[in-house]
């Protein structure tokens, strides 16, 4: 069933964008990921102009995103502090990701630079959770939490200025930190269409050291924002948020991840992570595929 | 009297010894049926009737010229294995859908030189390249062709799409199909006369290709207001997630 978009004045066939969609909100949640990096790939891939699907995902997520960090806010698990400085920085990476977006546009880059940092981003995740997963069989799962909390902190990040106190994750901790990380997920955002999270999961984790019972809700919480200005940015800047798109996309990934999320109670906690791992490693050969292979035909053309 | 008839006789002696170019304004007579086309949500491409008469034996061409725009064809090569966009041409003023219909084969109507100077036929459109000079001959070939075999693929440059139609000996009705994927703007439709190769009458009428309705407000809504339009966007999809999210913790 083909729909025109008023805003990408393009026909699109709803019905396939509506069942992809909502597969991908099932595995978002079952697994608790924005999806995004599904998704996005998967629009680009089937015609539609990677402004207007960058630009219109990232609205999607901001669907995605409130619905998910509910659980998380009533049971008080989301560090509004932490998740504010991370903002600020998610805020002027966005910005800053738009124009970035617009140039690579504009010098004919930017399939290929979405591409490199899909690739190098869902492989190196990919790879580790596919090593945190495979390695959780053989360990056991003690004796690796206190190795890992006898690391110390890195030098460098103990020495950087601005530090402030986030007393819910009872950190004392630079802000540059944070905001730095908070910063490149934000530029990923807008270049991208991604949420982030599992680049903010991990960074969390291992770089913030917050307690793992916040570090979901937290980043929900800051990818909220981060979408919700990177829709706004792309609106803004290049008109390539097509609100039918949007609604197309929302309505299936909030079906999605309803039947997600019920499900989710019959997948164990292991099996799953391995799954994701696989999926984000087959998205990543896919576009290594797609990079490598000479394509059907060596021109494309822009209409200005 | 005598006077008269021959005066009378004199003038049309004159007017039918003048090359028809000089009555240019009588040969053809052509217009849309509909000079609009109304995109909708629900808008899977449609077909569009052109209606024209001529009074004299002679060979019709039409064409149906979308908006002009600046194309840029680019050319992929390898960088260490991984395919990427390198080397670029420019094309300036190329229209942005092209159809046509002849009575007769192209080039038994009208000779090349014909057919260049009126844009009559793909491969005679005039192309101006930016930085022309920079660019090598053999290179412009191909650029050209892969921007017209990329048009046809997406049925934007579509010789066999047009059809045309004679009614009677004089009377003519061509049509033309807009795919779903046809750009939006001011079309020119260019009717040419042409008898022993040389065009003796133009006429030019325009259609316009638009969303209506509920497409078009929020098209416009969001080039004037697009700050607004963003913010609304986000409070939709805020909306949805908290809807959802609400329904989720029922289950």
């Amino acid at each position: 069933m083909l729909i025109y978009l008023p805003i990408a004045e393009m026909a699109v066939p709803a019905d396939t964008i509506f069942v992809v969609s909502a597969i991908v909100g099932v595995l978002s949640g079952i697994f608790g990921i924005g999806g995004g990096f599904l998704t996005t790939p998967f629009l680009i891939f089937s015609g539609i102009p990677p402004a207007i699907a960058v630009g219109t995902q990232s609205t999607q997520l901001v669907a995605s995103s409130v619905a998910a960090v509910f659980g998380h806010w009533s049971k008080g698990n989301v560090d509004v502090k932490i998740g504010s400085v991370m903002m600020v920085g998610g805020l002027v990476g966005s910005i800053l990701g738009t124009f970035v977006f617009m140039l690579l546009e504009s010098i004919g880059q930017i399939d290929f630079v979405i591409s490199v940092l899909y690739i190098i981003l869902l492989g190196v995740i990919g790879f580790l959770m596919l090593f945190e997963t495979a390695s959780s069989f053989f360990m056991k799962k003690k004796a690796m939490r206190s190795e890992f909390n006898a690391m110390r902190v890195p030098t460098f990040i103990a020495k950087l200025p601005y530090k402030m106190r986030f007393p819910r994750s009872k950190l004392y901790i630079s802000a540059l930190v944070p905001g730095g990380i908070g910063f490149i997920g934000g530029l990923l955002a807008s270049v991208l269409g991604i949420g982030g999270g599992f680049l903010l999961v991990p960074a969390m984790i291992y770089i913030l050291r917050m307690p793992a019972l916040l570090v979901a809700g937290t980043s929900l919480f800051q990818m909220i924002f981060t979408t919700a200005i990177a829709t706004i940015m792309h609106a803004v800047a290049n008109n390539t948020v097509d609100v039918m798109l949007a609604l197309v996309l929302i309505v299936g990934g909030v079906l999605g991840a309803q039947i997600g999320v019920s499900v989710s109670k019959y997948v164990r906690g292991r099996v799953a992570r391995l799954m994701m791992a696989l999926i984000v490693l087959g998205v990543c050969v896919q576009m290594i595929g797609h990079l490598f292979i000479e394509p059907a035909d060596l021109f494309s053309i822009a209409i200005w | 009297m005598k006077k008269t008839y021959l005066a009378a006789a004199f003038s049309v002696m004159l007017a039918v010894s003048i090359p028809a170019f000089a009555q240019s304004g009588g040969i053809l007579t052509v217009d849309f049926a509909k000079s609009h086309v109304d995109i909708t949500t629900d808008f899977g491409g449609e077909s569009i009737y052109v209606f024209g008469t001529k009074n004299q034996p002679g060979d019709i061409v039409v064409v149906l010229e979308g908006p002009r725009k600046d194309m840029t064809v680019r050319r992929k090569s390898q960088v260490l294995g991984a395919w990427m966009n390198r080397q670029s041409v420019t094309f300036r003023n190329m229209p942005n859908f092209y159809s046509f219909a002849a009575s007769k084969e192209i080039d038994k109507i009208a000779p090349a030189a014909v057919l260049e100077k009126h844009d009559i036929g793909l491969e005679n459109i005039h192309t101006d390249i930016r930085n022309a000079e920079r660019i090598n001959p053999s290179d412009k070939n191909l650029f050209i062709e892969a921007l017209l075999r990329n048009k046809r693929a997406q049925n934007l440059y579509a010789e066999e799409g047009a059809k045309i139609e004679f009614l009677n000996k004089d009377f003519f009705k061509v049509s033309f199909f807009l795919p779903a994927n046809v750009p939006v703007g001011d079309y020119t439709l260019k009717s040419y006369f042409i008898r022993n190769g040389q065009v003796y009458d133009v006429k030019t009428n325009t259609m316009r290709v638009a969303q209506v309705g509920l497409s078009s407000r929020i098209n416009g809504f969001s080039k004037q207001q697009s700050f607004i339009y963003g913010v609304l966007c986000v409070a939709l999809a805020v909306f949805s997630g908290w809807v959802s999210g609400r329904l989720r913790r029922q289950v």
